[in-house]
């Protein structure tokens, strides 16, 4: 199964004709792709053909998707690491990995060449490669379906992330299951918005060849920012995204009809409004929409639901569109607390460094996965409602919270820190943080924004910092979460 | 209709900046680029400010336009 996979995935860069990557007026086709993926291959395989951990550290270039499919083809591990981190984070994850290359395109933080050689990684230029002229034709390996395919990184409550290993039958499991259910057509233009670091990149990576299709990425802030441009100017047919992105539509332009090529809409990673889906249908058009739930633990996604106007009245006093039903070759369960868990050929083999493995259990001889996740069973369909710890979701990047706070209180001054989420209108959500300071002053602490920036990804840095002179505490003298939100939850931005 | 000379409508700018994204001195080489905070939520926040400071209108064309300190100088400057 997963060889004839791999042979499909190969298929169109052997013979297709079509263009591969868009950006603007930048095209190349897939046969030139295949010609650059070769060369990487030389450099990466030549004269070292066991299994490798890759890190690839770029932007959404040409040479980074060749290099991508370079590194699963010839069945080493991918992971993905988007520029800009801070290095201290970076490095906590290279010990935590031990990495054999790290492939660079952008320019690399001060440390990574320094202790490459006290992890004997070898520190390669992407650009350099391409210049390159040797090349070496891909062999089709015997993949395992149970070796790692890539590593994700997903945010841990002591401050250091945690490793996410994916196999080859984790994540596959997956794209069979998209490729069964979306309508696609040869040829599809496919949208990429999010970094590589966050998983739903897999579907377009991997759908794209296996439709023929042309991956037309966004690269720039402003083209984040505002998608509409990207998504017309390109002639999108399917778009992957968080469900704020269409808000971020919407909000500027809440009315009349937005000419746009989209037929699939592939939306995940957070709660999917019913007015977001009003949108689609009546604003953009949008024939087949649909709302995808999974973890990055789990293999990507693990339930779908196919939208239809109809969900408009039929979900109206719930106000969302649910998740589901699980997708082929996932098992559930619900526990008393209305927990979701998750079993099946999805779920990886366990965190790197064998941490938190009280999340994995055992029952009667099959393994489970705890999301944390609360569900809710409504006719048919489930209704995720949220979470049993402190985790949070913003724009579909999961953040533990105390991943945060333990970095804030490393602040010289910080006595106490508890973060939380305000939502804004739209039911857009932003991270927000309340501080006391050793000596009680509700005063500003300066450098502490640009601290945390030095230590957290722009995503985990809280967008407005409150002072405050006490925390609030329960009866048990805890600190009251609960209370903080809600003082808060009033005039924060 | 705004009638406010330079010097007034820095300080405006300043101000708005100051308390839309937590930057004490904004300068005109800055944009979405060198601000963190001006995402997309936070850019709309920072057009309602100027709308309700300026008292104008501003439609999606130009709101997508408006991503640098220097190009909503240049809008206001306009709106003269």
């Amino acid at each position: 199964m997963i060889g004839t996979f791999y042979e499909k995935l190969m298929a169109p860069f052997l013979r297709s004709t079509r263009i591969f990557y868009k950006y603007f007026d930048e095209e190349y086709t897939y046969g030139r792709a295949y010609s650059l993926m070769k060369i990487i291959n030389h450099t990466l395989n030549r004269n070292n053909k066991n299994r490798k951990k890759i890190v690839v550290y770029g932007g959404k270039s040409f040479p980074v998707y060749c290099a991508i499919y370079s590194i699963i083809l010839s069945d080493n591990v991918w992971i993905p690491i988007t520029p800009g981190i801070p290095p201290d984070r970076l490095m906590a994850m290279m010990e935590l990995l031990h990495p054999d290359i790290f492939l660079y395109e952008e320019e690399i933080p001060q440390g990574v060449v320094e202790s490459a050689g006290k992890i004997k990684m070898e520190v390669i230029s992407l650009t350099d490669v391409a210049e390159r002229k040797e090349s070496m034709d891909f062999e089709m390996c015997k993949y395992s379906p149970n070796d790692w395919a890539y590593v994700m990184f997903t945010s841990g409550s002591t401050g250091v992330p945690k490793g996410v290993p994916m196999t080859h039958l984790n994540y596959i499991n997956f794209i069979n299951n998209a490729m069964e259910i979306l309508p696609f057509q040869k040829g599809e233009i496919f949208s990429d918005y999010h970094d590589f670091a966050f998983d739903i990149s897999i579907f377009y990576i991997f759908c794209a060849p296996l439709t023929e299709g042309t991956i037309a990425p966004i690269r720039k802030k402003e083209e984040r920012m505002f998608p509409l441009n990207h998504i017309q100017k390109n002639k999108i047919t399917v778009w992957s995204s968080v469900p704020s992105v269409i808000a971020c539509i919407q909000r500027l332009r809440p009315a009349g009809k937005l000419e746009n090529s989209i037929r699939i809409m592939f939306l995940c990673g957070e709660p999917f409004s019913l007015s977001i889906l009003k949108y689609c249908y009546e604003n953009l058009d949008i024939k087949e929409v649909y709302d995808f739930y999974g973890l990055t633990e789990t293999g990507v996604e693990n339930f779908y639901h196919h939208c239809s106007i109809d969900d408009l009245e039929r979900f109206r006093e719930k106000g969302f569109v649910p998740i589901g039903r699980p997708l082929k070759g996932n098992d559930i369960k619900v526990t008393e607390e209305k927990e979701l868990l998750l079993s099946g050929c999805q779920v990886t083999p366990g965190y790197l460094g064998n941490i938190e493995q009280g999340r994995f259990e055992t029952i009667e001889g099959d393994r489970w996965y705890h999301t944390g996740d609360i569900v809710e069973k409504f006719e048919d369909v489930y209704f995720c409602k949220g979470r049993i710890d402190s985790q949070v979701k913003i724009s579909g990047h999961r953040i533990e919270l105390m991943d945060i706070e333990v970095h804030i209180k490393q602040f010289p001054g910080i006595k106490e820190a508890i973060c939380f989420v305000t939502e804004q209108t739209m039911g857009v959500k932003r991270l927000a943080c309340a501080v006391e300071t050793q000596d009680q002053a509700d005063t500003v602490i300066p450098g502490l924004e640009g601290w945390l920036r030095g230590k957290l990804p722009e995503y985990m840095v809280p967008k407005v910092i409150h002072h405050i002179k006490a925390m609030p505490t329960n009866n048990n003298g805890k600190i009251d979460r609960k209370a903080i939100r809600e003082m808060f939850s009033q005039g924060a931005r | 209709m705004y009638t406010r000379n330079k010097k007034d409508l820095d300080i405006a700018i300043k101000k708005i900046f100051a308390e839309t994204f937590n930057i004490a001195d904004v300068s005109d080489d800055d944009s979405i680029e060198t601000i963190s905070l001006w995402d997309s939520m936070g850019h709309m926040e920072l057009i309602s400010r100027i709308e309700n400071d300026f008292n104008v209108r501003i439609d999606p064309e130009d709101i997508i336009k408006l991503v640098s300190v220097t190009s909503i100088k240049e809008f206001l400057r306009g709106k003269e």
